[in-house]
């Protein structure tokens, strides 16, 4: 499996004048938070042990991210997040690091085991954190996430979503899993609950959580959006290749995609299987 | 050493009263009306230390009685005396682990009995022991059979192979002949094609010969084999057959020695109707030579047992292939320990030794006397009056009768002074009745010298006792019958518990204070809690007032199957199941708690819930109507988590079934212990008891989930990361104004179940799904 170091490569393309004091000082500053949001991400050598058979491409709009990833490990279940924050950059890693820390308390006191009460519990913290009561003026940040959690001795994956999906690739077919239609944050209406999707996993069956950075890439001839349906059929091409030429095969398309255009948002795709 | 349990079979009223369970804090009382068979139960325990009975306690169909008792060893009590009892392996180890010891005092029909270690798994391995002893001789018989079969078939063909031999020697000889003929005939033969003739004739001879002799051979070595396999197998015939013999033997033992027992049983008998001396002479004669008799006989008996015992064993060594020697040391060895190791009577007549000592109180008849002289003190003369009260007093007050050997008569005085006040204090503690507005009696004794008007006893010593007031210094005979009760009951017990302080104690106690005041009754429960420790107390009262409401699980009540024929069983109710026992038995219980209030409708006979607080009966009580469960439930709030216990006990003592909801939170968890320790039904946690328990649910708020709790109650949108109860906490909501609009929203019909979301619905389902549960138990029961 193989992850994106984003950082490195990201650097580069910080825009900052070597001769002014302050830019290299906001370079510097903004380098060391990328390594400490670096580490607050699972190591490789965790989500070899989690999921065996997967990859992250991760790539950041700047130095840090507002997308993020999350996994874990309890009761004999594997929980994994893909999440979107709002904005990118430094706000949007500001909002990730109370995204990884709410989650990591979350799930630590849940006794529940069901995604969508996970969710639930998370959007209480954020709105509770940002004073989100539904007040007009008020902010509405917040985060667009996927949760699986995995029990793979009952072969059953769990999927709860805020506005993101999960992609299942199964006899060649796409399924796409709709998360619920509200963010991780104050919804534009009442909040209601999450809910639950229980599904069987099969053999040879790929996953796929990813936030909208992939998609909503400009580029191109004629510099448009990538967009979901291309998307959707690069996975299914690619969905036989193992894990870590799956992950060059999207750097290189959106990269070659991109072309000399800025890179519009975070982009991060996780895909794991169970073969 | 505790006595937590009994167990009374075929005693006056009781066919089987099935086990009951004793309080754990060393009172019980035992309530119910006249001939119920509260004192048969204080009876049949007495029997069952002493091991007599008379045959009043024999029920009609002459079935004989059984009395179980099962004691609790206190945390940290040693098991070294029954550690060092031979029983059967694993009994040890069960008692060790239950921390139990059940005996069964069996009576029999000559009205001798038996004390047996008893209790489910330790009679199972009794069982088992004696079904291996029994199996031993079972399968040795068998064996034995088969092997006297086998080892007639072995002769049988000894003696064929015998035969053979000797037909195979006369066929030898024959060959041998016909050689010798064919070798005289080739040595005179001159015609060579006769002489070849005669050459081959000798060669098959010479073969036929080799043959026989290898079958000779062969046949003599199957033999020999066959007469050393049949030599082995003659010892253990022998044995085999002893055993048998012996087996034998004992059995036609038996009917003899059952002979034997009914000639001195009825010699024995027949005495009592005889008249003249001659006649006793003659019978007194005949029962030594029945006696005799028996004794030879039981001696026979023994030792044939004993030989018996052994050779089985050895047979079953022998028919192993184990040498003579080897069997023999083996088998004396096994039966030694079988011999040593103890059955269950001799093992529960050891351990009877060492359980607590009961006592059967009837009355407290020795009341203190006026005066009583020393000397009688010295002389230990019981039969004067008042002689017992007075050394109950002397014990009380830490006296020897030496004390008073002393010569100082200005000395003795003040130490009399001392102890009279040090004892006054004492019974003031626990008799509380003033005598006018404020005093209270004093008790008094005095050294006192008898003058001139007694010539007899002039210049001895006596002690002379008061009880006191204010006013009045009166003789203990010149106060009340009351009075002295009480004080003779206070001596006893206290003379009772400072005395033998080392054994451990039963008090039976049969209608305690009948002629007290209901305040002196009041009294005498608190002298049973102070001695508590000290003595374990069973005692039957008809008076509310030696009932404690604070500790109903104290209760047994004791009441007739068919509550309008005495000739009907008895049957007892420990107290968790009060509500099941009649309301004439449960009298004094209703007298107490104020009111008889099965009249009354806001309690139900059955399927009430108490809950903590008024919150949660709001809550509860409006989302029960919500869903779909079956049955009626009846919510009762109690005002606050502390006086759940009060209302307990208040159910209990009016004969309610009942559970209690409780949510997880530190006040309730005190709550719960206390329930555990001083009520019925709350011991174990499982679908028995009492106690519905939400674990992780600080209070009925939490029950929401956090998006209904934010909708459906406080009706804002902000988040909360904590449980809904610490959130009412932190912002000081109203919960009972809270609980009171959501139960009014619900009455108004403002919304249906399905309105929740999942995990409220799922929290709610079960939680009533465990009340149903609740609810199927206590009607089967």
């Amino acid at each position: 499996m193989q992850e994106s170091a984003g950082i490195n490569n990201i650097v580069s393309s910080f825009q900052a004048d070597p001769k002014n004091v302050h830019s290299k000082e906001i370079m510097d500053s903004l380098r060391y938070a990328g390594l400490i949001q670096q580490a607050l991400l699972p190591t490789s050598q965790f989500l070899n042990k989690l999921l065996k058979d997967y990859f992250v491409l991760f790539m950041p709009q700047a130095v840090v991210s507002g997308d993020f990833f999350w996994a874990t490990h309890k009761n004999k279940k594997a929980y994994i997040v893909t999440a979107d924050c709002t904005g990118h950059g430094i706000p949007g890693a500001l909002m990730s690091i109370l995204g990884i820390s709410f989650l990591n308390e979350v799930v630590k006191t849940d006794s529940s085991g069901m995604a969508n009460r996970i969710l639930n519990k998370l959007r209480e913290k954020i709105m509770e954190a940002l004073h989100q009561t539904g007040d007009f003026n008020e902010s509405k940040d917040g985060m667009d996430l996927s949760m699986c959690i995995i029990d793979q001795e009952n072969s059953g994956l769990q999927f709860s979503g805020a506005n993101n999906p999960l992609y299942i690739i199964r006899s060649n077919e796409l399924i796409e899993i709709k998360g619920d239609k509200m963010p991780i944050g104050i919804n534009a209406v009442f909040e209601k609950p999450f809910t639950n999707k229980h599904i069987e996993i099969r053999n040879n069956d790929r996953f796929y959580l990813f936030s909208d950075g992939f998609p909503d890439q400009f580029g191109g001839p004629k510099n448009k959006k990538f967009k979901y349906r291309p998307f959707k059929q690069l996975l299914l091409d690619i969905h036989k290749s193992n894990m870590n030429d799956q992950h060059s095969i999207l750097k290189e398309t959106i990269i070659n995609w991109k072309g000399d255009n800025e890179q519009t948002d975070d982009i991060m795709v996780l895909g794991f299987s169970f073969r | 050493m505790h006595l937590s349990g009994f167990k009374i079979k075929n005693f006056r009223s009781i066919v089987d009263s099935g086990w009951n369970t004793l309080a754990s804090d060393n009172i019980t009382a035992l309530i119910g009306q006249n001939e119920s068979g509260k004192t048969s139960v204080l009876e049949a325990l007495y029997s069952f230390y002493k091991g007599s009975i008379s045959e009043d306690v024999l029920r009609s169909d002459l079935t004989m009685p059984e009395v179980s008792c099962s004691f609790t060893l206190a945390e940290g009590e040693s098991f070294g005396y029954i550690e060092s009892i031979e029983v059967p392996a694993g009994i040890i180890a069960e008692i060790k682990k239950s921390r139990e010891i059940t005996l069964t005092r069996i009576w029999f029909s000559d009205m001798t009995n038996q004390i047996i270690l008893a209790g489910v798994n330790i009679s199972g391995i009794f069982d088992k022991t004696e079904e291996a002893k029994r199996l031993l001789k079972e399968e040795c018989i068998e064996k034995l059979q088969g092997f006297f079969k086998d080892h007639e078939n072995i002769h049988v063909s000894l003696e064929k192979d015998k035969d053979i031999i000797s037909l195979l020697k006369k066929e030898l000889e024959q060959v041998n002949k016909k050689l010798d003929d064919l070798k005289k005939l080739i040595k005179r033969s001159s015609d060579i094609s006769r002489l070849e003739m005669s050459k081959r004739d000798m060669q098959v001879a010479e073969n036929e010969q080799i043959k026989i002799l290898d079958d000779i051979k062969c046949k003599e070595e199957s033999l020999y084999k066959k007469q050393s396999d049949l030599e082995a197998k003659d010892l253990i015939k022998s044995y085999g057959e002893e055993c048998l013999e012996l087996l034998d033997a004992l059995e036609k033992t038996k009917p003899e020695l059952d002979k034997a027992y009914s000639e001195v049983s009825e010699v024995e008998n027949s005495l009592a109707y005889l008249k003249s001396k001659k006649e006793n002479k003659a019978a007194e004669i005949k029962l030594f030579a029945s006696r005799e008799n028996y004794i030879r006989i039981s001696r026979k008996a023994e030792i044939l047992k004993e030989k018996t015992g052994v050779i089985l064993i050895l047979v079953k060594k022998l028919m192993e292939g184990k040498d003579l020697q080897e069997s023999e040391t083996e088998a004396r060895g096994e039966f030694e320990s079988q011999k040593s190791m103890l059955s269950r009577g001799q093992a529960g007549e050891v351990i009877f030794r060492y359980l607590p000592r009961f006592e059967f109180f009837e009355d407290f008849s020795s009341l203190l006397p006026n005066r009583i002289d020393l000397e009688h003190i010295f002389e230990n003369n019981n039969r004067v009056e008042g002689y017992k009260a007075v050394r109950n007093f002397l014990v009380v007050a830490g006296l020897d009768p030496e004390f008073f050997k002393q010569s100082n008569n200005r000395i003795l005085k003040q130490k009399i002074e001392n102890l009279n006040n040090e004892v006054t204090v004492d019974f003031q503690e626990y008799w509380q009745q003033n005598v006018g507005k404020t005093n209270k009696i004093r008790i008094n004794f005095e050294l006192e010298h008898y003058d001139i008007s007694h010539s007899e006893k002039r210049g001895k010593p006596y002690l002379e006792f008061w009880i006191k007031d204010q006013h009045e210094r009166l003789y203990p005979k010149q106060r009340s019958r009351g009075v002295r009760w009480f004080l003779s009951f206070y001596l006893e017990l206290k003379a009772f518990a400072n005395e033998n302080s080392n054994q451990q104690r039963i008090l039976l106690i049969d209608e305690p204070g009948l002629s007290l005041h209901a305040r002196a009754q009041e009294d005498v429960l608190r002298v049973f809690e102070n001695i508590k420790n000290k003595i374990q107390i069973l005692y039957s009262t008809h008076s509310p007032h030696l009932i404690d409401h604070n500790k109903l699980h104290r209760l047994l009540a004791v009441q007739r199957a068919n509550h309008n024929s005495e000739l009907s069983e008895t049957i007892i109710f420990d107290a968790s199941h009060l509500h099941s026992a009649s309301s004439d038995t449960l009298s004094p219980v209703c007298t107490l708690m104020g009111t008889g209030l099965t009249r009354q409708q806001i309690v139900k006979q059955s399927t009430n819930i108490i809950v903590e607080d008024i919150c949660s009966y709001y809550y509860l009580s409006a989302l029960y109507k919500l869903t779909a469960n079956p049955g009626n439930v009846y919510f009762l709030p109690a005002n606050g988590p502390a006086g759940v216990t009060t209302l307990v006990n208040l159910l209990t003592g009016w004969g309610f079934d009942f559970s209690v909801l409780l949510f997880d939170n530190e006040e309730t968890h005190l709550i719960i212990n206390e329930l555990k320790l001083n009520s019925a039904g709350f011991e174990q946690e499982n679908t028995g008891s009492r106690l519905i328990f939400r674990e992780n649910f600080c209070s009925p708020e939490d029950l929401f989930s956090t998006l209904d709790f934010k909708k459906y109650l406080i009706k804002k949108r902000g988040g909360i990361s904590g449980s809904n109860s610490g959130f009412l906490n932190n912002h000081e909501i109203s919960r009972p104004l809270l609980a009171a609009d959501f139960s009014q929203s619900i009455t108004a019909g403002n919304f249906s179940i399905n309105d929740f979301d999942e995990e409220t619905r799922h929290n709610l389902n079960d939680l009533f799904d465990s009340l149903s549960k609740r609810i199927m138990i206590s009607d089967e029961t």
